[in-house]
């Protein structure tokens, strides 16, 4: 067990005053408390130093904010934003979570308040959204970003991890049991089955949510699953995968292009995979009536060769159904090489109409999403 | 990206004195008195009275330039300026080296021959001079313009523009490759200005004369970084929101 120091021990009592007031942990419980011993050396030593660059007043109000929500009050911004930044307060969310009493007092819902604190860090986000902040926004961003999803890895959920099975003809893991709300938001529904792609699975893996097995029942480790994104048989590559996570952790819903969420009485297909595009949408563009006009314009639009549709994002949305979506918020589209012409985004353009769009571009592990919006200046007087 | 301007009371004395109405009376003031410009390398040079100059100053032509020359003034203009000036405008005549006065097509070839992307730029000038925004060098900014919707000293400026060209990549080759946009946008995002492109499009017609301009045709594209982490929920704003989407997040894991 590490040692208990001054500024730790004062962390724990913090936390555990306040869990006490929202009634999450029994008073005898709060000596309980035991720090587990350091994900990394030198881990406590960090947090000891986080914890300095904060007033112990502000410290409250930010744990208060993240357990309770109450608001952060703007001198406690300044201190968190530019005291304490973005590092440590990742640090010392993720040292909060990892304290076991943690995972088994608190409810359900809250182990997931404070991870989406971690993934998404949302009362970073609205502190740093304040205007005085502005110009340093873009600093903290690209230098803080790689950092905050890295911690998504080492949670582990102790309740509700989903169960499925790999089947290695629609390189899809057909779910077998499931825990959780998720999947009102994760997977595709064909007769009555919950399918995942690959991106999917992953995803529910490394947050610790999902267990898969092979066709014999014996479990695929990370490893085999990382394997199968790479063989390129599952209509997915890394970089998607990257983007899709990055959207996923910080709650918007996220489902491939082309793909419909939930189709009755109909059996899934192989191939629903493939990069080049599902035989679904394939089949359902056959409905259409077809004169040459329409056959060349189909031809025109599948002449966008370096970017192709990759999702249809939803803004995070507790009213989302897999039985009728509507329309996504956005079609993101994946670049890998250049920027796109102008004549191939007035092509995309006409060919999603109402539906904006933007591009990611996914480079050393960083996702940047750009708009090429059309606008005219007004004439002024 | 909302106007930003200096000080209170400036929006309403923009709005009280619009550019138009400057550059008209500049128009006219440097027609009344036949003003003439004298060309040097890059550069047009005039010598203007006080009253001129306060209307250089206020419509945003030109730089002036500090002499100790007490009654007269002299301001140098950029290349698009001096051919607004003279072209769009009909109010300035620029005199050569040789002393004798040069026609549009003359001037038209001489800045072409001294930058090549001239017509380019100089359509993405006009067409922004022409709906009455002030245009400014952006070249500090790493940008071909920048554009106010008024003077300068009352409003910071929105946009910074890139003059494109249609498919001609090899005449601009700006953001061809994804670290170009990166550098470019967050450049832009770092001064609070919105990258602008403006796409012109010569539509064949070639740039022999300046008469081939009014055949050009323009399209206006921004380009901006979205921030996923900020824009999760529609219309609360950051601190109600926030709850929402914990509330909304939690109920689906």
């Amino acid at each position: 067990m590490a040692k208990l120091n001054h500024n730790l021990s004062m962390a724990i009592a913090l936390l555990s005053s306040i869990l006490i007031a929202a009634s999450m942990v029994t008073s005898e419980e709060e000596f309980m408390i035991t720090i587990p011993p350091e994900p990394e050396p030198g881990f406590y030593k960090t947090i000891e130093e986080c914890i300095e660059k904060m007033s112990r007043e502000c410290g409250e109000n930010i744990v208060k904010a993240v357990l309770e929500d109450e608001d952060i009050s703007e001198q406690c911004c300044v201190e968190l934003v530019r005291g304490m930044g973005k590092i440590c307060h990742d640090d010392l969310l993720q040292f909060y979570v990892s304290l076991p009493q943690l995972g088994f007092n608190v409810t359900h819902l809250n182990i997931r308040a404070i991870s989406v604190f971690i993934m998404g860090s949302d009362d970073w986000g609205s502190c740093s959204d304040n205007e005085v902040y502005l110009q340093d926004r873009n600093e903290d961003d690209d230098e803080e970003d790689c950092y905050s999803s890295g911690f998504l890895s080492k949670l582990q959920f102790r309740k509700d991890i989903s169960k499925a099975r790999w089947v290695d003809d629609l390189a899809m893991a057909e779910v077998v049991e499931k825990k959780g709300k998720m999947w009102v938001t994760m997977g595709i529904v064909r007769n009555g089955n919950t399918y995942c792609f690959i991106e999917e699975t992953l995803f529910l893996i490394e947050i610790g949510a999902l267990h898969v097995l092979d066709g014999n029942d014996i479990h695929l480790s990370l490893k085999e699953l990382y394997e199968k994104l790479s063989n390129g048989k599952s209509g997915c590559y890394w970089e998607l995968f990257e983007v899709y996570k990055h959207l996923k952790s910080l709650g918007y819903v996220v489902g491939r292009h082309g793909i419909p969420w939930s189709v009755k009485g109909q059996q899934i297909k192989s191939g629903t995979c493939s990069l080049e595009g599902s035989q679904e949408s394939n089949e359902m563009l056959e409905l259409e009536p077809k004169d040459e006009n329409s056959v060349i314009e189909l031809f025109n639009n599948m002449q966008i060769t370096d970017v192709s549709p990759a999702f249809n994002v939803y803004l995070p949305n507790s009213k989302f159904r897999k039985s009728s979506p509507g329309d996504p918020s956005f079609v993101l589209y994946i670049s890998r090489c250049s920027p796109s012409s102008r004549v191939e985004i007035e092509a995309l353009e006409r060919k999603h109409g109402a539906i904006p769009f933007k591009f990611c571009h996914v480079e050393n592990g960083r996702v940047s999403f750009f708009s090429f919006a059309k606008t005219e200046l007004p004439i002024l007087p | 990206m909302m106007p930003r301007w200096k000080g209170k009371g400036l929006q309403a004395k923009a709005n009280a004195d619009p550019m138009s109405k400057i550059v008209s009376q500049l128009q006219s003031s440097l027609i009344q008195f036949e003003t003439r410009g004298l060309l040097s390398s890059c550069s047009v040079l005039v010598e203007v009275d006080a009253e001129l100059a306060d209307l250089l100053n206020r419509s945003c032509f030109g730089r002036p330039r500090i002499t100790a020359q007490e009654d007269k003034q002299w301001f140098q203009l950029d290349m698009e300026e001096a051919f607004y000036l003279c072209f769009s405008l009909k109010c300035l005549k620029v005199i050569g080296e040789d002393g004798s006065i040069k026609s549009n097509e003359e001037l038209w070839d001489y800045f072409k021959s001294k930058k090549l992307v001239f017509p380019v730029s100089y359509k993405v000038y006009s067409h922004l001079r022409h709906k009455n925004w002030v245009v400014r060098s952006g070249l500090q900014y790493g940008v071909d313009f920048v554009a106010y919707r008024h003077h300068p000293a009352l409003v910071h400026s929105e946009y910074a523009v890139l003059a494109l060209s249609e498919g001609d990549n090899d005449l601009n080759g700006r953001l061809r490759v994804w670290s170009d946009v990166h550098c470019t946008v967050r450049l832009c995002g770092s001064v609070a200005k919105t990258l602008l492109t403006v796409i012109v499009n010569s539509n064949n017609q070639g740039a022999n004369s300046p008469s081939c301009l009014e055949h050009y045709t323009v399209e206006e594209r921004t380009i901006t970084r979205w921030n996923p982490e900020r824009s999760r929920e529609d219309q609360t704003g950051p601190k109600n929101g926030t709850k929402k989407i914990l509330k909304d997040w939690c109920n689906h894991i």
